[in-house]
């Protein structure tokens, strides 16, 4: 066995040398455990690891593979996985206290997706609390640190995820993005991450935080790992009544339309950081100078999407959260009466910003402020989703930097939550139109001695998610 | 902007409680979320439909048939229950006697 660097090794990669019989799928996931072993304690990307089941999944591969099946198209997928994804017999806590000690009695449709295609799941990741954040500080069991610069966040909220996909402590991960909650870690760290368009992956058996924009989508190190388990998770569910059969190509053009949004933090606003601007033109550049149409356009509505987002999300969220009552399942504090009971449970459940969520959901949802909050918000909604429409007439492919920065400090946020939503300001777009959109490395900006990555976000029109991948297939070999 | 009466409404509407600290704090936030949204006021939205739906395709109904699920599911669904008695979760009575 060579000496195998885990740093570098993507699906593709491991699966050739699994088949060639270089490696052993059993020896790659020892290999795995023991790195998780020893970076782990710092990172804290990993609540828990799936030592057991690893295994027993790996030997699954390594029979297949001696009975020389080549049926499997992800062996070599060894998957870090949210902690809000179902796998059945396993702890999911959606690292929140009142799931503590919840077992998943089934398993998510992209688990089981996942499983037949010949993953081996290495372990649960953290995550900000119900994948409420943009740091991966409001987990109940400690923050993600950042592989690139421990003082710093990973991002959220799958920090966990995207921290294990960094450090070389899984082949992939699955995350869900809610408002950014894959590409804007993905960036952070320096990893691939995609949220693919509404209704092209099943929710079932994914915690639910806001059902109008959450999707499963995966992080990776290339941009064809996250295309392999794309086409491996997509499709109609009769579990999630709104997934869709998945349209064939509907586009491909050999030589795409880059339109640059002019309202992305690159004229003004926003706090944008003058080293990523540049990066992100360095980035616009290749793509001229390879003959790649470059047309300046506009979004007019993405100042307003931020705050769209910040009723909309919350809203759902409370109705979502309301299940946690201490009588279905998950933390219980028995009290007096059923109304306490609801209370007492929830009090000792929910961190803060849960608390906080879920408050803000009420009010924008009440009588006397349905109207100014909510209904106004769907209404900007549908000017937000006619925008992209709009633009798409006009250019196949988006091109905006991921985030306004790179990553920030621990704790540097954590006292003034705005700020800390005013990191999603160039994700959330994506979201509330439903459309496709994908995070991916290119290059790094030095901040005190320490070399972070820097995020390029690509969007395409629904369902148009093979022009994420070429454009970001062609970027990827320019990263440095 | 945000008074002691609506925060006391909103924890009855949440199921929440909140400590006197966490309170304030949690006050002084949805005050400074809620001006942020006045910047919502300034797009003009008559005649604009609210946008319900995330999909593009409408969504599919599925037929109205019983389909049984194997009796292990629901005895793992109850089996999650913090309280339970003869395969069903126990409840507090709702309504008690004054």
């Amino acid at each position: 066995m060579s000496v195998i660097n885990l740093g570098e090794l993507s699906i593709t990669r491991a699966g050739e040398m699994l088949h060639s019989g270089k490696v052993s799928a059993r020896e790659l996931v020892s290999m795995y455990l023991s790195e998780i072993e020893k970076e782990n304690k710092g990172l804290n990307s990993y609540l828990e690891v799936f030592s057991d089941g690893a295994f027993a999944e790996a030997e699954k591969i390594d029979d297949h593979l001696k009975r020389g099946d080549q049926s499997l198209p992800l062996s070599g997928a060894f998957i870090a996985v949210k902690d809000n994804i179902l796998i059945r017999g396993k702890t999911v806590s959606a690292s929140s206290k009142i799931l503590e000690n919840y077992k998943a009695s089934y398993d998510a449709t992209v688990i089981k997706k996942l499983k037949e295609a010949g993953a081996v799941f290495l372990g649960r990741t953290n995550m900000d609390e119900f994948a409420m954040g943009s740091s991966t500080e409001n987990s109940a069991y400690g923050p993600t640190k950042n592989p690139y610069d421990r003082e710093r966040v990973p991002g959220g909220s799958s920090g966990g995820s995207a921290a294990a996909v960094a450090s070389g402590l899984a082949v992939a991960a699955l995350g869900s993005d809610t408002g950014g909650s894959i590409r804007q870690p993905a960036a952070f760290c320096g990893t691939v991450g995609l949220k693919p368009t509404y209704g092209a992956v099943s929710r079932s058996g994914l915690i639910a935080m806001a059902s109008s924009l959450d999707q499963i989508g995966p992080i990776t190190r290339t941009v064809r790992d996250a295309e392999t388990i794309f086409n491996i998770i997509r499709g109609k569910d009769i579990l999630d009544a709104t997934s869709v059969e998945y349209p064939e190509n509907k586009i491909n053009k050999l030589s795409p339309i880059i339109g640059i949004p002019r309202e992305y933090g690159l004229q003004e606003g926003f706090g944008m950081d003058k080293d990523v601007k540049d990066k992100f033109y360095e980035a616009v550049n290749i793509f001229k100078e390879h003959g790649y149409n470059i047309k300046d356009v506009s979004l007019r509505h993405t100042e307003y999407a931020l705050a769209v987002y910040y009723i909309i999300m919350p809203a759902e969220l409370s109705s979502n959260l309301a299940r946690f009552d201490g009588v279905r399942y998950g933390l219980s504090e028995r009290s007096a009466t059923l109304l306490d009971t609801y209370i007492n449970s929830r009090i000792k459940g929910f961190g803060t910003e849960s608390k906080r969520r879920i408050m803000l959901g009420a009010h924008v949802l009440s009588a006397g402020y349905y109207d100014a909050y909510y209904a106004r918000a769907q209404k900007v909604r549908t000017l937000i989703k006619k925008d992209f429409e709009n633009v798409f007439r006009e250019v196949d492919v988006l091109m905006t930097p991921t985030t306004p920065t790179p990553a920030f400090k621990l704790g540097e946020k954590t006292g003034d939550p705005l700020s800390m939503y005013l990191s999603d300001i160039f994700t959330v777009p994506a979201n509330l139109s439903g459309v496709p959109a994908m995070s991916m490395p290119f290059g790094k900006v030095e901040r005190d001695g320490k070399k972070l990555p820097v995020g390029i976000q690509l969007i395409s029109p629904w369902f148009c998610e093979q022009s994420l991948f070429d454009a970001g297939k062609f970027l990827e070999k320019f990263n440095d | 902007m945000i008074s002691d009466r609506d925060i006391k409404k909103l924890k009855e509407l949440s199921r929440i409680d909140l400590g006197s600290k966490e309170e304030a704090r949690i006050k002084k936030d949805l005050e400074a979320i809620l001006g942020y949204f006045e910047k919502l006021k300034e797009v003009s939205v008559d005649g604009i439909e609210e946008m319900s739906f995330a999909s593009e395709i409408s969504v599919s109904a599925r037929e109205d048939e019983e389909t049984l699920s194997p009796p292990e599911i629901a005895s793992q669904l109850v089996e999650a229950a913090p309280e339970k008695e003869e395969g069903y979760i126990k409840v507090k009575a709702v309504l008690q006697k004054e």
